[in-house]
Protein backbone atom coordinates (compact mmCIF):
# COMPACT_ATOMS: atom_id res chain seq x y z
CA UNK A 1 0.00 0.00 0.00
CA UNK A 2 2.68 2.68 0.90
CA UNK A 3 4.82 1.50 -2.22
CA UNK A 4 1.88 1.93 -4.59
CA UNK A 5 0.98 4.87 -2.62
CA UNK A 6 4.98 6.35 -3.08
CA UNK A 7 4.66 5.47 -6.73
CA UNK A 8 1.73 7.55 -7.63
CA UNK A 9 2.98 10.29 -5.45
CA UNK A 10 6.41 10.11 -7.64
CA UNK A 11 4.34 9.59 -10.51
CA UNK A 12 2.40 12.81 -10.30
CA UNK A 13 5.51 15.00 -9.18
CA UNK A 14 6.77 13.51 -12.96
CA UNK A 15 3.66 14.81 -14.26
CA UNK A 16 3.60 17.93 -12.65
CA UNK A 17 7.32 18.49 -13.48
CA UNK A 18 6.86 17.91 -17.35
CA UNK A 19 3.82 20.10 -17.31
CA UNK A 20 5.84 22.83 -15.85
CA UNK A 21 8.52 22.42 -18.10
CA UNK A 22 6.29 21.99 -21.26
CA UNK A 23 4.03 25.05 -20.28
CA UNK A 24 7.27 26.86 -19.04
CA UNK A 25 6.71 27.36 -15.89
CA UNK A 26 8.59 29.44 -13.69
CA UNK A 27 9.55 30.75 -10.12
CA UNK A 28 9.58 34.42 -11.29
CA UNK A 29 7.05 36.63 -10.57
CA UNK A 30 5.69 38.19 -12.58
CA UNK A 31 2.86 40.80 -12.92
CA UNK A 32 0.71 40.34 -15.96
CA UNK A 33 -0.86 43.66 -17.10
CA UNK A 34 -3.89 43.37 -20.30
CA UNK A 35 -4.30 46.10 -22.67
CA UNK A 36 -0.73 48.13 -22.71
CA UNK A 37 -1.50 51.36 -24.54
CA UNK A 38 0.06 51.12 -28.10
CA UNK A 39 1.93 54.44 -27.16
CA UNK A 40 3.97 53.19 -24.91
CA UNK A 41 6.48 52.26 -27.56
CA UNK A 42 6.02 56.05 -28.54
CA UNK A 43 6.60 56.88 -24.95
CA UNK A 44 8.32 54.45 -22.91
CA UNK A 45 8.68 56.76 -19.75
CA UNK A 46 4.93 57.25 -19.60
CA UNK A 47 4.70 53.21 -18.71
CA UNK A 48 4.54 52.89 -15.07
CA UNK A 49 5.72 49.75 -14.38
CA UNK A 50 4.12 47.27 -11.25
CA UNK A 51 7.92 46.33 -10.24
CA UNK A 52 8.87 50.66 -11.00
CA UNK A 53 11.90 51.41 -7.92
CA UNK A 54 13.71 48.80 -5.79
CA UNK A 55 14.71 48.95 -1.92
CA UNK A 56 17.82 50.88 -2.93
CA UNK A 57 16.17 53.43 -5.07
CA UNK A 58 16.99 56.26 -4.00
CA UNK A 59 16.33 58.91 -6.96
CA UNK A 60 12.87 60.05 -8.06
CA UNK A 61 11.31 60.42 -11.67
CA UNK B 1 12.22 -15.64 29.49
CA UNK B 2 11.17 -18.49 31.32
CA UNK B 3 13.22 -20.15 33.99
CA UNK B 4 14.35 -23.67 34.03
CA UNK B 5 13.28 -25.75 31.11
CA UNK B 6 10.54 -27.62 32.25
CA UNK B 7 10.08 -31.67 31.57
CA UNK B 8 8.01 -31.97 28.35
CA UNK B 9 6.96 -34.67 26.17
CA UNK B 10 3.40 -36.66 25.09
CA UNK B 11 2.69 -37.86 28.36
CA UNK B 12 -0.53 -39.34 28.63
CA UNK B 13 -2.02 -37.33 31.84
CA UNK B 14 -5.29 -36.71 30.54
CA UNK B 15 -7.39 -37.93 28.38
CA UNK B 16 -9.52 -33.95 27.76
CA UNK B 17 -8.48 -32.16 24.86
CA UNK B 18 -6.00 -29.99 27.00
CA UNK B 19 -5.78 -31.40 30.79
CA UNK B 20 -7.77 -32.95 33.79
CA UNK B 21 -8.32 -31.94 36.80
CA UNK B 22 -7.16 -33.13 40.41
CA UNK B 23 -8.34 -31.97 43.45
CA UNK B 24 -6.90 -30.89 46.56
CA UNK B 25 -6.72 -29.06 49.75
CA UNK B 26 -4.17 -26.24 50.85
CA UNK B 27 -2.41 -27.56 54.18
CA UNK B 28 -1.90 -24.54 55.24
CA UNK B 29 -5.27 -22.50 54.45
CA UNK B 30 -7.22 -25.47 53.80
CA UNK B 31 -8.35 -23.82 50.22
CA UNK B 32 -9.36 -26.00 47.20
CA UNK B 33 -6.06 -26.87 44.89
CA UNK B 34 -6.16 -28.02 41.58
CA UNK B 35 -3.57 -29.29 39.28
CA UNK B 36 -3.84 -29.57 36.01
CA UNK B 37 -0.40 -30.70 34.06
CA UNK B 38 -0.35 -33.86 36.83
CA UNK B 39 3.00 -35.21 36.94
CA UNK B 40 4.57 -32.68 35.01
CA UNK B 41 4.14 -30.55 38.09
CA UNK B 42 6.44 -30.26 40.91
CA UNK B 43 5.05 -26.99 42.40
CA UNK B 44 1.59 -25.43 43.37
CA UNK B 45 1.00 -22.09 44.37
CA UNK B 46 -2.46 -22.01 46.63
CA UNK B 47 -4.55 -18.77 45.20
CA UNK B 48 -5.95 -18.37 48.71
CA UNK B 49 -2.94 -17.65 50.97
CA UNK B 50 -0.21 -17.83 47.97
CA UNK B 51 1.64 -20.27 49.75
CA UNK B 52 4.28 -22.19 47.36
CA UNK B 53 3.43 -25.93 47.85
CA UNK B 54 5.11 -29.17 46.58
CA UNK B 55 3.66 -31.14 44.18
CA UNK B 56 5.15 -34.36 44.46
CA UNK B 57 4.57 -34.59 48.46
CA UNK B 58 1.42 -36.09 49.34
CA UNK B 59 1.02 -33.88 51.97
CA UNK B 60 1.63 -31.21 49.74
CA UNK B 61 4.74 -29.62 51.91
CA UNK B 62 4.74 -26.10 52.12
CA UNK B 63 7.99 -24.94 50.41
CA UNK B 64 7.38 -21.08 50.81
CA UNK B 65 4.88 -19.02 52.94
CA UNK B 66 3.60 -15.73 52.70
CA UNK B 67 1.87 -13.01 54.78
CA UNK B 68 0.06 -9.59 53.32
CA UNK B 69 2.04 -9.89 49.94
CA UNK B 70 0.49 -8.10 47.43
CA UNK B 71 -1.50 -9.74 44.70
CA UNK B 72 -0.42 -9.17 40.99
CA UNK B 73 -3.43 -9.68 38.73
CA UNK B 74 -3.03 -11.81 35.90
CA UNK B 75 -4.28 -10.63 32.54
CA UNK B 76 -4.58 -14.07 31.30
CA UNK B 77 -6.60 -15.89 34.58
CA UNK B 78 -5.77 -18.87 35.41
CA UNK B 79 -7.59 -21.88 34.11
CA UNK B 80 -8.04 -19.72 30.70
CA UNK B 81 -8.21 -22.21 27.59
CA UNK B 82 -7.70 -21.61 24.16
CA UNK B 83 -6.62 -22.68 20.93
CA UNK B 84 -3.13 -21.37 20.38
CA UNK B 85 -0.76 -21.73 17.43
CA UNK B 86 -3.56 -24.59 16.25
CA UNK B 87 -3.36 -26.48 19.60
CA UNK B 88 -5.49 -26.13 22.32
CA UNK B 89 -3.84 -24.87 25.70
CA UNK B 90 -4.88 -23.84 28.85
CA UNK B 91 -2.93 -21.35 31.21
CA UNK B 92 -1.93 -23.46 34.39
CA UNK B 93 0.26 -20.73 36.07
CA UNK B 94 1.78 -17.49 36.22
CA UNK B 95 4.39 -15.92 37.57
CA UNK B 96 6.21 -11.81 37.62
CA UNK B 97 10.02 -11.63 36.61
CA UNK B 98 11.65 -8.18 38.13
CA UNK B 99 15.07 -6.68 37.09
CA UNK B 100 16.37 -3.91 38.86
CA UNK B 101 18.45 -1.13 37.62
CA UNK B 102 19.18 2.70 39.40
CA UNK B 103 16.83 1.46 41.72
CA UNK B 104 13.85 1.22 39.10
CA UNK B 105 12.05 -2.15 38.57
CA UNK B 106 11.08 -3.43 35.23
CA UNK B 107 8.82 -6.27 35.60
CA UNK B 108 7.28 -9.07 32.89
CA UNK B 109 4.43 -11.62 33.19
CA UNK B 110 5.08 -14.85 32.23
CA UNK B 111 2.04 -17.42 31.82
CA UNK B 112 2.53 -20.48 31.50
CA UNK B 113 1.01 -22.61 29.03
CA UNK B 114 0.23 -26.47 28.79
CA UNK B 115 -1.13 -29.16 26.30
CA UNK B 116 -0.58 -32.83 27.80
CA UNK B 117 0.04 -33.41 24.09
CA UNK B 118 2.36 -30.38 23.11
CA UNK B 119 3.96 -29.64 26.61
CA UNK B 120 4.33 -26.17 27.92
CA UNK B 121 4.49 -22.82 26.51
CA UNK B 122 4.83 -19.30 27.76
CA UNK B 123 3.21 -15.95 27.04
CA UNK B 124 5.06 -13.20 28.42
CA UNK B 125 4.25 -9.47 28.70
CA UNK B 126 6.15 -6.55 28.94
CA UNK B 127 4.39 -2.61 29.01
CA UNK B 128 1.55 -4.78 26.71
CA UNK B 129 4.41 -6.15 24.05
CA UNK B 130 3.77 -10.02 24.26
CA UNK B 131 6.01 -13.03 22.84
CA UNK B 132 5.11 -16.51 22.77
CA UNK B 133 8.19 -18.57 24.16
CA UNK B 134 8.85 -22.19 23.28
CA UNK B 135 11.95 -24.00 25.31
CA UNK B 136 14.70 -25.28 23.03
CA UNK B 137 16.62 -27.98 23.57
CA UNK B 138 19.74 -26.95 20.68
CA UNK B 139 22.72 -25.03 22.23
CA UNK B 140 23.03 -22.15 20.12
CA UNK B 141 26.85 -21.52 19.01
CA UNK B 142 28.70 -18.10 19.87
CA UNK B 143 29.00 -15.49 16.65
CA UNK B 144 29.14 -11.95 16.37
CA UNK B 145 27.19 -10.14 14.16
CA UNK B 146 28.82 -6.02 13.01
CA UNK B 147 31.28 -6.21 15.49
CA UNK B 148 28.22 -6.81 18.29
CA UNK B 149 28.23 -10.49 20.46
CA UNK B 150 25.90 -12.42 19.30
CA UNK B 151 24.45 -16.43 18.99
CA UNK B 152 23.56 -18.76 15.96
CA UNK B 153 20.74 -20.80 16.52
CA UNK B 154 19.41 -23.38 13.63
CA UNK B 155 20.72 -20.92 10.72
CA UNK B 156 19.96 -18.05 12.20
CA UNK B 157 21.92 -14.89 14.33
CA UNK B 158 20.11 -13.25 17.44
CA UNK B 159 22.22 -10.28 18.38
CA UNK B 160 22.72 -9.35 21.87
CA UNK B 161 20.78 -7.50 23.60
CA UNK B 162 20.64 -7.44 27.54
CA UNK B 163 21.80 -9.32 30.14
CA UNK B 164 20.56 -8.87 33.74
CA UNK B 165 19.37 -10.43 36.94
CA UNK B 166 15.99 -11.21 37.18
CA UNK B 167 13.86 -12.15 40.16
CA UNK B 168 11.00 -14.20 40.43
CA UNK B 169 8.69 -11.48 42.62
CA UNK B 170 5.55 -13.33 42.33
CA UNK B 171 3.81 -16.75 41.49
CA UNK B 172 0.55 -18.19 40.95
CA UNK B 173 -0.73 -21.76 39.73
CA UNK B 174 1.48 -24.55 39.35
CA UNK B 175 4.95 -25.06 37.68
CA UNK B 176 6.75 -28.08 35.82
CA UNK B 177 10.02 -26.77 38.60
CA UNK B 178 10.35 -25.82 41.58
CA UNK B 179 9.26 -22.33 41.65
CA UNK B 180 10.55 -19.68 44.29
CA UNK B 181 9.95 -16.48 44.90
CA UNK B 182 12.85 -14.44 45.22
CA UNK B 183 14.85 -17.02 42.95
CA UNK B 184 17.71 -14.72 41.03
CA UNK B 185 18.33 -16.13 37.16
CA UNK B 186 20.87 -14.48 34.91
CA UNK B 187 19.48 -13.77 32.03
CA UNK B 188 20.63 -13.03 28.92
CA UNK B 189 18.91 -11.85 25.46
CA UNK B 190 19.71 -12.05 21.64
CA UNK B 191 17.04 -10.66 19.57
CA UNK B 192 16.57 -11.64 15.71
CA UNK B 193 13.06 -9.63 15.07
CA UNK B 194 10.65 -10.51 15.77
CA UNK B 195 12.69 -13.44 17.58
CA UNK B 196 14.30 -13.17 20.88
CA UNK B 197 16.55 -16.22 21.61
CA UNK B 198 17.21 -16.01 25.79
CA UNK B 199 19.48 -17.85 28.22
CA UNK B 200 18.62 -17.90 32.03
CA UNK B 201 21.40 -19.38 34.16
CA UNK B 202 21.35 -20.60 38.15
CA UNK B 203 24.12 -21.84 39.13
CA UNK B 204 25.26 -23.59 36.18
CA UNK B 205 22.94 -25.02 34.37
CA UNK B 206 21.62 -22.80 31.56
CA UNK B 207 18.78 -23.07 29.65
CA UNK B 208 17.11 -21.67 26.41
CA UNK B 209 13.94 -20.57 25.11
CA UNK B 210 13.18 -19.12 21.76
CA UNK B 211 10.37 -16.18 21.62
CA UNK B 212 8.40 -14.96 19.07
CA UNK B 213 6.38 -11.33 19.16
CA UNK B 214 3.15 -11.85 19.11
CA UNK B 215 0.26 -8.68 18.64
CA UNK B 216 -1.68 -9.01 22.15
CA UNK B 217 -5.60 -9.03 20.14
CA UNK B 218 -4.67 -12.45 18.72
CA UNK B 219 -4.26 -13.93 22.59
CA UNK B 220 -7.35 -12.16 23.36
CA UNK B 221 -9.17 -13.71 20.41
CA UNK B 222 -7.62 -17.64 21.27
CA UNK B 223 -8.03 -17.32 24.82
CA UNK B 224 -11.93 -15.22 24.04
CA UNK B 225 -10.74 -12.44 26.96
CA UNK B 226 -12.93 -9.87 27.47
CA UNK B 227 -11.84 -6.17 26.08
CA UNK B 228 -8.57 -5.61 24.17
CA UNK B 229 -5.06 -6.07 25.57
CA UNK B 230 -3.03 -3.40 26.42
CA UNK B 231 -1.71 -0.85 24.24
CA UNK B 232 2.42 -1.54 23.93
CA UNK B 233 4.21 1.42 25.30
CA UNK B 234 7.42 2.10 23.66
CA UNK B 235 9.59 -0.46 21.35
CA UNK B 236 10.42 -3.57 22.69
CA UNK B 237 13.65 -5.72 21.70
CA UNK B 238 12.50 -8.11 19.85
CA UNK B 239 9.67 -6.13 18.24
CA UNK B 240 9.30 -5.89 14.36
CA UNK B 241 10.56 -3.20 13.14
CA UNK B 242 7.25 -1.38 11.02
CA UNK B 243 9.83 0.19 8.43
CA UNK B 244 11.90 -3.28 7.88
CA UNK B 245 12.02 -3.96 4.09
CA UNK B 246 9.97 -1.07 3.16
CA UNK B 247 12.75 0.85 3.83
CA UNK B 248 14.77 -0.95 0.71
CA UNK B 249 11.75 -0.99 -1.67
CA UNK B 250 11.05 2.72 -0.83
CA UNK B 251 14.83 3.66 -1.97
CA UNK B 252 14.31 1.48 -4.89
CA UNK B 253 11.12 2.75 -5.80
CA UNK B 254 12.93 6.21 -5.06
CA UNK B 255 15.68 5.65 -7.82
CA UNK B 256 13.50 4.53 -10.32
CA UNK B 257 11.59 7.99 -10.16
CA UNK B 258 15.25 10.13 -10.15
CA UNK B 259 15.54 7.70 -12.95
CA UNK B 260 13.02 8.78 -14.62
CA UNK B 261 13.28 12.39 -14.19
CA UNK B 262 16.54 12.37 -15.26
CA UNK B 263 15.29 10.98 -18.07
CA UNK B 264 12.37 13.79 -18.72
CA UNK B 265 15.11 16.49 -18.04
CA UNK B 266 17.01 14.96 -21.11
CA UNK B 267 13.74 14.62 -23.27
CA UNK B 268 12.76 18.59 -22.86
CA UNK B 269 16.77 19.93 -22.70
CA UNK B 270 16.87 17.52 -26.28
CA UNK B 271 13.58 19.02 -27.74
CA UNK B 272 13.74 22.48 -26.04
CA UNK B 273 13.76 25.33 -28.66
CA UNK B 274 16.75 27.22 -26.89
CA UNK B 275 16.31 30.20 -29.61
CA UNK B 276 17.98 33.28 -29.34
CA UNK B 277 15.56 35.86 -30.59
CA UNK B 278 17.22 39.15 -29.17
CA UNK B 279 20.59 40.19 -28.24
CA UNK B 280 21.69 43.73 -27.94
CA UNK B 281 24.40 46.17 -26.37
CA UNK B 282 23.49 49.41 -23.94
CA UNK B 283 25.26 52.30 -22.07
CA UNK B 284 23.65 53.72 -19.13
CA UNK B 285 24.77 56.55 -17.11
CA UNK B 286 23.07 57.10 -13.98
CA UNK B 287 22.59 61.16 -14.69
CA UNK B 288 20.16 60.39 -17.73
CA UNK B 289 16.29 61.94 -16.35
CA UNK B 290 14.51 59.02 -18.22
CA UNK B 291 16.12 56.49 -19.01
CA UNK B 292 13.32 53.96 -20.22
CA UNK B 293 13.38 52.83 -23.71
CA UNK B 294 12.17 49.73 -25.50
CA UNK B 295 13.77 47.07 -27.59
CA UNK B 296 13.43 46.40 -31.30
CA UNK B 297 10.17 43.75 -32.34
CA UNK B 298 11.39 40.38 -31.73
CA UNK B 299 9.10 37.34 -32.51
CA UNK B 300 8.42 34.29 -30.00
CA UNK B 301 7.43 31.23 -31.95
CA UNK B 302 6.42 27.60 -30.88
CA UNK B 303 3.84 26.91 -28.38
CA UNK B 304 3.10 28.78 -25.12
CA UNK B 305 7.02 28.27 -22.97
CA UNK B 306 9.29 30.72 -20.80
CA UNK B 307 11.51 33.35 -22.20
CA UNK B 308 15.03 33.65 -20.42
CA UNK B 309 16.08 37.15 -20.27
CA UNK B 310 20.48 37.33 -19.34
CA UNK B 311 21.93 40.17 -18.23
CA UNK B 312 25.66 40.98 -18.97
CA UNK B 313 26.71 44.08 -17.43
CA UNK B 314 30.38 45.19 -16.27
CA UNK B 315 29.28 46.42 -12.88
CA UNK B 316 32.07 46.72 -10.16
CA UNK B 317 31.38 47.47 -6.87
CA UNK B 318 27.91 48.80 -7.90
CA UNK B 319 24.20 47.93 -8.51
CA UNK B 320 21.26 48.33 -10.63
CA UNK B 321 18.01 47.79 -10.76
CA UNK B 322 16.62 47.28 -14.11
CA UNK B 323 12.09 47.52 -14.62
CA UNK B 324 11.54 45.24 -17.62
CA UNK B 325 8.18 45.02 -19.37
CA UNK B 326 7.72 42.52 -22.12
CA UNK B 327 4.89 43.79 -24.44
CA UNK B 328 2.89 41.61 -26.75
CA UNK B 329 2.89 44.46 -29.85
CA UNK B 330 -0.70 42.69 -31.00
CA UNK B 331 -2.41 42.19 -27.43
CA UNK B 332 -1.25 44.87 -25.37
CA UNK B 333 -0.34 41.95 -22.59
CA UNK B 334 2.50 43.14 -21.01
CA UNK B 335 4.86 40.84 -18.53
CA UNK B 336 6.16 43.12 -15.70
CA UNK B 337 9.17 42.18 -13.58
CA UNK B 338 12.21 43.35 -11.73
CA UNK B 339 15.69 42.61 -11.42
CA UNK B 340 18.65 43.61 -9.33
CA UNK B 341 21.91 43.25 -10.41
CA UNK B 342 24.80 44.09 -8.02
CA UNK B 343 28.34 43.08 -7.96
CA UNK B 344 30.69 43.57 -4.94
CA UNK B 345 33.90 42.32 -3.91
CA UNK B 346 32.51 38.61 -2.67
CA UNK B 347 29.56 39.43 -2.99
CA UNK B 348 26.85 39.26 -6.06
CA UNK B 349 27.80 38.52 -9.64
CA UNK B 350 27.77 41.48 -12.95
CA UNK B 351 25.59 39.41 -14.34
CA UNK B 352 21.80 37.91 -13.94
CA UNK B 353 19.36 35.06 -15.62
CA UNK B 354 15.93 35.43 -15.20
CA UNK B 355 13.17 33.32 -16.67
CA UNK B 356 9.94 34.74 -17.82
CA UNK B 357 6.95 32.07 -17.48
CA UNK B 358 3.93 30.52 -19.75
CA UNK B 359 4.73 33.15 -22.80
CA UNK B 360 2.51 32.75 -25.32
CA UNK B 361 3.87 33.28 -29.24
CA UNK B 362 3.73 36.42 -30.66
CA UNK B 363 5.53 39.47 -31.56
CA UNK B 364 6.72 41.23 -28.61
CA UNK B 365 8.81 43.81 -27.58
CA UNK B 366 11.03 44.68 -24.25
CA UNK B 367 10.38 48.21 -22.07
CA UNK B 368 13.44 48.71 -20.38
CA UNK B 369 14.27 51.19 -17.56
CA UNK B 370 17.43 50.83 -15.67
CA UNK B 371 18.45 52.52 -12.52
CA UNK B 372 21.57 53.32 -10.46
CA UNK B 373 22.96 55.07 -7.73
CA UNK B 374 23.34 58.87 -8.23
CA UNK B 375 23.27 60.32 -4.34
CA UNK B 376 27.40 61.30 -5.12
CA UNK B 377 28.99 63.12 -8.07
CA UNK B 378 31.32 60.11 -8.38
CA UNK B 379 28.02 57.85 -8.79
CA UNK B 380 26.54 60.40 -11.40
CA UNK B 381 29.89 59.79 -13.46
CA UNK B 382 29.33 55.88 -13.37
CA UNK B 383 28.30 54.34 -16.52
CA UNK B 384 27.39 50.86 -17.36
CA UNK B 385 27.40 48.86 -20.03
CA UNK B 386 25.16 45.80 -19.90
CA UNK B 387 23.78 43.29 -22.91
CA UNK B 388 20.20 41.78 -22.84
CA UNK B 389 19.89 38.30 -24.47
CA UNK B 390 16.41 36.92 -25.18
CA UNK B 391 16.27 32.97 -25.71
CA UNK B 392 13.07 31.51 -26.02
CA UNK B 393 11.58 28.20 -24.49
CA UNK B 394 14.36 27.44 -22.37
CA UNK B 395 14.98 24.67 -19.89
CA UNK B 396 14.59 25.07 -16.05
CA UNK B 397 16.58 23.34 -13.63
CA UNK B 398 14.51 24.35 -10.74
CA UNK B 399 11.56 22.43 -11.25
CA UNK B 400 14.00 19.49 -11.71
CA UNK B 401 15.56 20.23 -8.14
CA UNK B 402 12.43 20.51 -6.87
CA UNK B 403 10.64 17.25 -8.07
CA UNK B 404 14.03 15.48 -7.09
CA UNK B 405 14.13 16.80 -3.69
CA UNK B 406 10.31 15.62 -3.23
CA UNK B 407 10.78 12.60 -4.32
CA UNK B 408 13.70 11.94 -1.85
CA UNK B 409 11.67 13.27 0.79
CA UNK B 410 9.35 10.19 2.04
CA UNK B 411 12.07 7.70 1.89
CA UNK B 412 14.53 10.05 3.85
CA UNK B 413 11.59 10.48 6.17
CA UNK B 414 11.06 6.67 6.70
CA UNK B 415 14.81 6.41 7.36
CA UNK B 416 14.95 8.39 10.31
CA UNK B 417 11.73 6.88 11.36
CA UNK B 418 12.95 3.68 11.05
CA UNK B 419 16.42 5.02 12.81
CA UNK B 420 14.74 6.26 15.45
CA UNK B 421 12.69 3.09 15.98
CA UNK B 422 15.69 0.79 16.36
CA UNK B 423 17.53 4.14 18.30
CA UNK B 424 14.54 3.21 20.66
CA UNK B 425 14.88 -0.43 20.70
CA UNK B 426 18.35 -0.60 21.40
CA UNK B 427 18.02 2.24 24.47
CA UNK B 428 16.37 -0.41 26.17
CA UNK B 429 19.45 -2.70 25.42
CA UNK B 430 23.18 -3.14 27.51
CA UNK B 431 24.35 -4.90 30.85
CA UNK B 432 22.44 -4.62 34.02
CA UNK B 433 24.26 -5.49 36.83
CA UNK B 434 22.10 -7.65 39.55
CA UNK B 435 21.18 -5.54 42.39
CA UNK B 436 19.34 -6.71 45.53
CA UNK B 437 16.00 -6.15 46.31
CA UNK B 438 14.75 -5.72 49.53
CA UNK B 439 10.93 -5.58 48.93
CA UNK B 440 10.25 -9.01 47.17
CA UNK B 441 12.55 -11.58 48.84
CA UNK B 442 10.83 -14.33 50.98
CA UNK B 443 9.60 -13.84 53.69
CA UNK B 444 7.75 -17.35 54.78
Amino acid sequence: MGRLLYLAYGLALLGLTGAAEYRGWSLLSVNEVKNVPRTVRDNPGAYRSFYHGSSRYVGGK
Amino acid sequence: MPAESPARGPSGAASGSVAGVKALNCPNCGAALTIRAFQHTLSVVCAQCLSVLDAKDPNLQILQQFEGRQRVAALIPLGSRGKWRNDPYEVIGFQVRTITDAGAQYSWHEYLLFNPYKGFRYLTVYDGHWNDVKPVSAVPEPASSRGKSAVNLLGRTYVHFQTASAETTFVMGEFPWRVKVGELVACTDYIAPPYILSSETVETETTWSLGEYVDGARIWEAFQLPGRPPRPAGVFANQPSPYAGKLKQLWFLCGILLLLLANLALLFSGFARKEQVFDHQYTFSPGVRDASFVTPSFDLAGRTSDVELSIRTNLRSNWAYFNFALINEATGQAYDFGREVSNYPGEGSPNDDVLIPSVPPGRYYLRVEPEMSSGSSAARNSRMTYELILRRDVPSLAFYWICALLIVAPPVFVTFRAVGFEKSRWQEGGDIAAEPDSESGEDG
